[in-house]
Parts: structure tokens; sequence; C-alpha cells
């Protein structure tokens, strides 16, 4: 679903871009992404920004168009965290 | 005279906050902290900034910092899309305004001049400041980028404003440039003005010495 893994040009993230345009279930995202440990910092509906700092991550923000920005230590530990996420997001393309 | 300046921690905010208080006035900053729609870093140039403007200017100044996430979130849940940045400018001025109200301050500074981002047109400004009873200065408006940076060069927070950051994720691809003022108070009716109030009473108050 990612082909991309980019830094972000504020130079403080990774972004990830679909290679097709997509829509997210965003409440179907939310609700598999805090199972898998990541929390919810807050929910505005066309964004949602979670935490997982035991993994490295400073935080996830997932759009509904389907990017993603992972902010984290460097593009090692994003990489990890794009595997896991693609995975739970690819369910809930609309 | 006490003023009320909005600063974000980019380029110009910091020159516009100088410049007031270059003209004697006597300014209390206030940023309103996007996280988690940023990162830490904007807060962090703004602290340094005003730091670095208390120096220069040799007095004490004081920075109220104010989370503004849940204001932020209140926008993209309940009004149209391509608003975001007009409505996060008017709530910004309308928590501006309260603090103003609270402190005893007359007016408020900002930043802007025209047509620097897409967002930033007359129109807008017009849209924004419908409805705010207190004078908005922007000593910034008639200024060109270059200007604004040969100062912020001058007074030392250049380089503090253009240290890597994440800008915030809720702006549109498509932010309106021409917003009604009717529009806009449609949306506004749908957004939540205690969160606001909340959001002042969490704030927390930095004092900078020269």
């Amino acid at each position: 679903m990612y082909s991309v893994l980019k830094p972000c040009k504020g130079g403080g993230s990774f972004e990830a871009v679909p290679g097709k345009q997509v829509h997210l279930d965003m409440p179907g995202v939310i609700k598999d992404l805090q199972t898998s440990g990541y929390k919810l910092l807050s929910d505005a509906k066309v964004v949602a920004v979670f935490s997982k700092t035991s993994r490295g991550l400073d935080s996830l923000t997932v759009f509904r168009s389907g990017k993603l920005m992972i902010r984290c230590g460097g593009e090692d530990t994003a990489g990890e965290h794009l595997e896991i996420i693609t995975g739970i997001i690819e369910k809930h393309v609309v | 005279m006490k003023l009320v300046s909005l600063i974000s921690g980019g380029i110009d905010s910091p020159v516009s906050t100088y410049l007031m208080i270059a003209r004697g006035a006597d300014v209390i900053s206030v940023h309103c902290d996007n996280r988690p729609f940023t990162d830490e870093t904007f807060m962090t140039r703004t602290k340094d900034a005003v730091q670095r403007i208390a120096t220069h200017t040799g007095r004490e100044l004081e920075l109220v910092i104010v989370p503004n996430g849940d204001v932020q979130a209140d926008i993209a849940r309940n009004s149209e899309r391509r608003y975001q940045c007009v409505l996060c400018r008017k709530r910004m001025l309308l928590t501006a305004s309260k603090l103003a109200r609270k402190i005893g301050a007359e007016g408020l500074i900002t930043g802007e001049s025209l047509g620097q981002v897409a967002s930033q047109t007359l129109r807008n400004l017009m849209t924004e400041t419908a409805a705010h009873d207190l004078p908005i200065l922007r000593p910034l408006i008639g200024m060109d980028k270059e200007e604004i940076i040969t100062i912020a060069k001058e007074i030392g927070t250049y380089d503090i404003s253009i240290r890597p950051g994440t800008c915030c994720t809720l702006v549109p691809n498509r932010p309106a440039t021409m917003a009604r003022t009717d529009s806009i108070q449609e949306n506004e009716e749908n957004l939540d003005e205690a969160l606001i109030d909340t959001a002042i009473e969490r704030s927390e108050t930095h004092v900078f010495g020269p």
C-alpha cells in the first residue's frame, strides 16, 4: 500500500503516502490501532494522532487520505512502525 | 499601553512583537500550542525567540503558553475543511482577546502580512477580525518577506525561527482564500467556546529576563 517513506519537509518526521488515492474509515483505524497499543492523543475526524513511546515512537499522525506522519528517532524505527500500521490500515480502506 | 501579542515561533511574529516593544508598548506574548497537531518545536522556538527579544531590548518579557490542541480538533471535527486556517486564526484571536481582558490589555498584535500564505488575503483578514472589539495591530502588514527577515536577523530571532519542525497537520490542501463572514459565522456556531476558556485556565506563564 505504501511505496514511499521520506523525511517530511519540516524535517521532524517521516512521511508515507499511499501508492494510490484512498479514503480511510477513521473510527475503524482508531479502534484497531488502540487495540495494537497505540495511544490516541486526539481524534480530529480528518486526522488522528497517536503515541507509543515503548517502541521508540514519539507520535503517529494518520490522515483520512491515508497519508501517515511518523515522528521517531530514525528511518529504521519509522519503517518498523510503517509495517505494523500498514497491516492495520489496509483493512479500513473504503 | 499594554498589548497582547500572538507569537508562533515562525519568522514574522517575533518581529511584530519586537517592533511594538521598540515603540514602547508593554507587551505580553501569547503562544497557542497546537500539539499534538504540531511537534514541540514551535513552543521551543517561541520560548527561545522571546528570550532573544528580552535580551535584545533589555526588557523582562512574559510569555503565556495556551494549550490549543482541543480547540483545533473542535474546528476540524465541526466545520468545513477549507475554513480550518481562518477559524483557527479567529479562535486564536478570541483566546488573545479573552486574555487581554483578563490582564487589562488594550489591543492585540499579530505578525500577519498580506499574501504570504494562501489563506492570508485581505478578505480573510477582514473575516477573521469580524466581531473582535479590541484593536488588532499588524506592524508587518505592508512589509515584504525580505524586510521582515532583515529585522529578524538584526534582533537574532531568524536562526531560531528556521529550525526544522513539523508543520500543522490540520492545514487543508485547499484553504479558503475568500472566506465570507456569514459562512464563517455559521461554522463558528458549531464550535465550543468553553474549550477556549478551559485552555486559558490551563495556560502557563513564563518570564524571560534580559
